[in-house]
């Protein structure tokens, strides 16, 4: 079953971010938003997940759908260790076992305040991949983890939700063309959708050099003046 | 240090108008009250009174902690309740205690109108903090917990305590203090039986300047005392709730 939004709205205030916008995702894969930060990618993504509600328009397909979400900000509870922060959120008592998937066993029993920016940005990747579940957003989901870990962490997500849909919210070339099917450009606000391309060799097949080639596809289409 | 220079300056200023005055109706030295405070404890009749009146007083207080705890949560996702609520609050807030202390007495036996006062002297305040700690709890944290379905249950054990908490605590050492006395005023004007109330009110009836200073200070004694029984055990019951933000 596709995701499909059709008319949807949202504003802050007097700022109309998402005004009369439509579109159609698939049922699986990996979709990248690409644009400029700012620009509306995560409010239309936290539309998606139901994270936010709209002031008008209907989104449909997600319903019943499990939704898990790798937040810009982490969004780990400070009063809770790593350990208690992933099995809340995944509802299982050894769902923390996740943390090795991201090197990152030894946090289980820390608190968010203790860890650096890259280990906070683990424990919420090993959330969301204990969770699991059919749709997942990732909102800049690899800041602060180097390339080795980049790597370690898009082969877990792919492993967990490679039946289902994967949003993946970048302005990183090189991210998307690692991880991407299809990548959707916009621009804002209020969002606009200013094209999209296709990638036909799979993600996880692709060699160094597909990469690159994509990554340089993606930024030419981000420079021209399609943007 | 300094905490203790400050009280020995204070006690001095009271043993220097003291000894301005000179007439033990007006006013007693400190060491005549604290030397009558000390008879007075070394009676049992002394322990009864006090925690006849620590019991009935401080039930109040634990009662109005918990009526402000979950008012403030139903006043909060409940708007009707907070429509109905909110007036009522900034009313008992404004209303003179002993007004309400001589209503209690006509509607409640004497022995109840303590407890009751004390609770509805504390009410307000810890429904304000804890209203003020929910209106706070972040919404990140709460758009996370709709996402991941965590269920109401474990939002409120998780989420909504933890933020409501650092406000809870402040809420309840601030209402201890203003509880306990009104509680003691209560008991003045209502006079149980074994309580401190009744000894402050006998004291004035005789004139014993003497023992009304020493039951006040027993009072005073009795408040820091709580005061800091309470900070330590809200310490105890949740360090790891001070951590706040992200």
């Amino acid at each position: 079953m596709t995701i499909e939004l059709k008319n949807i709205s949202k504003a802050y205030g007097e700022k109309e971010v998402i005004k009369d916008f439509s579109l159609s995702l698939p049922e699986r894969g990996t979709v990248c938003f690409f644009g400029k930060s700012g620009c509306g990618k995560t409010t239309l993504a936290s539309l998606i997940g139901g994270i936010i509600e709209g002031d008008g328009g209907v989104v449909s397909g997600t319903a019943e759908r499990k939704i898990s979400v790798v937040f810009q900000e982490d969004r780990l509870l400070p009063w809770l260790t790593c350990r208690e922060n992933i099995n809340l959120a995944a509802g299982r008592k050894d769902a923390f076992s996740e943390l090795r998937y991201y090197d990152a066993e030894d946090t289980a029993n820390r608190y968010p305040r203790e860890l650096s920016g890259g280990m906070k940005r683990r424990a919420a990747l090993a959330r969301a991949t204990a969770n699991g579940g059919d749709i997942c957003i990732l909102d800049e989901p690899f800041k602060g983890l180097d390339g080795e870990l980049t790597e370690k962490a898009m082969k877990r997500i792919r492993e967990v939700f490679g039946d289902g849909l994967i949003i993946l919210i970048t302005h990183l070339p090189e991210e998307a063309a690692r991880m991407a099917d299809k990548v959707i450009f916009f621009k804002g606000i209020p969002l606009e959708k200013t094209g999209e391309i296709e990638f036909s060799v799979p993600a996880h097949e692709r060699s160094e050099e597909d990469v690159r080639r994509y990554a340089d596809e993606i930024s030419e289409f981000f420079r021209s003046g399609t943007v | 240090m300094i905490k203790v220079g400050a009280v020995l300056f204070w006690v001095l200023l009271w043993q220097i108008f003291y000894m301005a005055v000179g007439q033990e109706i007006l006013i007693v030295s400190p060491a005549a009250t604290v030397k009558r405070l000390f008879e007075l404890a070394s009676q049992g009749s002394f322990w009864v009174t006090a925690f006849s009146s620590l019991v009935r007083i401080m039930g109040g207080y634990a009662a109005a902690v918990l009526i402000g705890f979950f008012l403030a949560f139903l006043t909060s996702f409940v708007p009707i309740l907070r429509a109905l609520f909110h007036p009522v609050i900034i009313a008992a807030r404004a209303t003179p205690v002993a007004s309400f202390i001589i209503l209690a007495l006509v509607w409640l036996s004497s022995g109840k109108v303590p407890a009751f006062i004390a609770s509805l002297v504390a009410v307000p305040i810890v429904w304000e903090n804890i209203s003020e700690g929910i209106s706070r709890t972040d919404r990140k944290y709460l758009e996370m917990a709709k996402v991941y379905r965590i269920g109401k249950v474990k939002t409120f054990t998780k989420i909504y305590f933890p933020s409501v908490y650092p406000y809870l605590a402040s809420g309840a050492v601030s209402a201890l203090g203003l509880a306990w006395k009104a509680g003691i005023a209560a008991e003045v004007l209502s006079v149980p039986k074994n309580s401190i109330g009744l000894e402050l009110y006998r004291s004035k009836i005789y004139i014993e300047t003497l023992d009304l200073f020493a039951w006040t200070l027993a009072v005073i004694i009795l408040s820091v005392a709580l005061e800091k029984l309470l900070k330590y055990l809200l310490r105890r019951i949740s360090g790891r709730y001070s951590v706040r933000g992200k």
